[in-house]
């Protein structure tokens, strides 16, 4: 038995998806209603949760696996775990994004920049040398500097419409992100061959 | 409001909760073991000069419990019990071998929420002026002892090698390495070794290392593909340990795992219960830690991380409930 909790939406449905190609049984998975936590017939229980307690739950041992984006991984506090696999799906990436002006503005005053990741952000100025003031959002980063709250975003770009539509753009991009498998160290002694055996068929491999 | 009247600090949530019954029970059995091996306990004190820590142990500075004395230097509460047992070695003015075993909380601060105490409980060993295979198979011997006598079921035992990733550090020269191998990271370590342009058996190494973790037939297999010296020497020093163990069948191995503290040397252990998220039990050699005292002793111990024990312990009852 191994015991997985997956990060509820995209991530859930395209990693179900890579699964059910190599011959999982996902179909519970694929019908489930709003059950929170499925077994399959390949001895797979799994959780379905919001990104950050994917990793509490890896954290606390109740799960062996997770699958989560990596900015979660990079926002997280928590870092016991090992990251086994990069399944490159979910690919999007950390931007600073403002309007073009900011790129040639002097600022004379500590920048504010606005973003929901605040570690990431902290840690991106911090390797440019730059002391600015952070502000936590939680939702539609951009509203930041539409309404004049910050000068600039760290935010996650996907398709960058959202910005457009707002007159922003991306001025730096500060990292790659897609979805990564983590496994508990504990479980990793115990449950290696599962564990392998969930690797090998995510990476396309028998 | 009087909150003092009803509730506990949260540094203070999880010590309040623990089973001092079971605790002592298995303090005692730790001791006489220690005992009848010769371990002298030491009783240590509370409060440390929190430069004692900050100059040698890699811990984020803000993890210690720090106050300022009456004489206004920076003291905090005791962080680890290793560095001042090196301390209390050096000042005996001796290069003699002396074991000494402890029992009592470490003060770490932890992240809030995380259900992580910040009383660590620990009962553990360190045998001073002895190095070397006898060194590590004595401590190897008390680490086997203690685990059958306090009764874990199917636990694991994990032999790692602190030279084995002092000498990769040395061939790499990059610290990306740590990280990866720390994460078992093998997307990255693939991406890191194609950037780097490593060839030959290094690269074939660095790319089999994420995924080398196993038991004994592993290791030797991983032998096969190395032809660096100091490498071998480490893995030769593992499968030493193994000959000798007695608790063969839970042994196994992890070339990946990265010493946490500057002054590990060799062998490094880990002990695990299968009702645990983290290791119950840890330690290795550290022929360094001597070295910031202008002294070179070689030196091993562990610890016992009572509290994840107490927890493994009590889960494994419900699960055979």
């Amino acid at each position: 038995m191994i015991k997985i909790a997956i990060t509820k939406g995209r991530i859930e449905k395209q990693v179900c998806q890579l699964l059910a190609k190599q011959g999982f049984d996902m179909d519970p998975i694929f019908h489930k209603d709003r059950e929170l936590l499925i077994e399959t017939k390949d001895g797979i229980q799994m959780i379905f949760a919001k990104s950050n307690d994917v990793l509490t739950f890896l954290e606390h041992g109740i799960v062996d696996v997770g699958f989560v984006g990596s900015d979660t991984l990079m926002e997280s506090d928590y870092d016991d775990y090992y990251e086994m696999l990069d399944l490159e799906i979910g690919k999007c990436f950390f931007a600073l994004c403002a309007y073009p002006e900011y790129k040639e503005k002097h600022f004379e005053r500590r920048k504010k920049i606005a973003s929901k990741y605040t570690k990431v952000a902290k840690e991106y100025f911090a390797r440019q040398r730059e002391d600015v003031e952070i502000i936590k959002l939680e939702g539609s980063v951009e509203l930041g500097p539409v309404v004049g709250l910050s000068d600039a975003i760290v935010d996650i770009v996907e398709t960058g419409s959202t910005l457009k539509a707002n007159g922003l753009e991306v001025i730096d991009k500060v990292a790659d992100v897609s979805t990564r498998m983590v496994v508990n160290k504990v479980s990793y002694k115990y449950k290696r061959d599962e564990i392998f055996k969930l690797i090998n068929a995510l990476k396309g491999e028998e | 409001m009087e909150e003092f009247k009803y509730l506990i600090p949260e540094e203070s949530t999880d010590a309040a909760s623990l089973d001092a019954t079971k605790l002592r029970s298995i303090e005692s059995q730790l001791r006489s073991l220690f005992q009848s091996h010769g371990y002298e306990e030491l009783m240590l004190p509370t409060f440390e000069y929190a430069n004692l820590y900050q100059e040698i142990r890699n811990d984020n500075e803000e993890s210690m419990f720090e106050f300022v004395n009456g004489e206004g230097k920076l003291i905090t509460l005791r962080a680890d019990f290793t560095v001042p047992i090196a301390r209390l070695y050096n000042n005996a003015h001796t290069s003699a071998t002396r074991r000494y075993s402890y029992f009592g909380k470490v003060y770490r601060i932890q992240e809030r929420h995380k259900g992580r105490s910040s009383e660590l409980y620990q009962g553990g060993m360190e045998l001073l002026g002895k190095g070397g295979y006898e060194g590590d198979a004595e401590c190897l011997a008390l680490v086997e002892a203690s685990m059958k006598s306090i009764g874990i079921t199917n636990p694991k035992l994990e032999l790692g090698h602190a030279k084995f990733f002092h000498r990769l550090e040395t061939l790499v020269q990059d610290d990306r390495l740590r990280y990866i191998l720390d994460k078992k990271a093998n997307s990255r370590m693939k991406s890191f070794v194609e950037e780097k342009g490593f060839t030959g058996s290094l690269k074939e190494l660095l790319l089999k290392l994420p995924y080398s973790f196993g038991d004994i037939e592993d290791l030797k297999k991983m032998k096969d593909i190395i032809d660096d010296d100091i490498l071998l020497e480490a893995i030769d020093e593992m499968i030493a340990m193994y000959d000798i163990s007695t608790m063969k069948e839970d042994m196994v191995f992890d070339l990946c795992m990265v010493p946490t503290q500057n002054y590990y040397t060799g062998i490094m252990i880990k002990g695990y219960s299968y009702y645990s998220a983290y290791a119950i039990l840890s330690g290795g050699r550290y022929d360094k830690l001597l070295s910031y005292f202008d002294k070179e002793v070689p030196a091993i111990g562990f610890s016992y991380h009572l509290n994840t024990l107490l927890e493994a312990l009590s889960k494994e009852d419900e699960a055979n409930d």
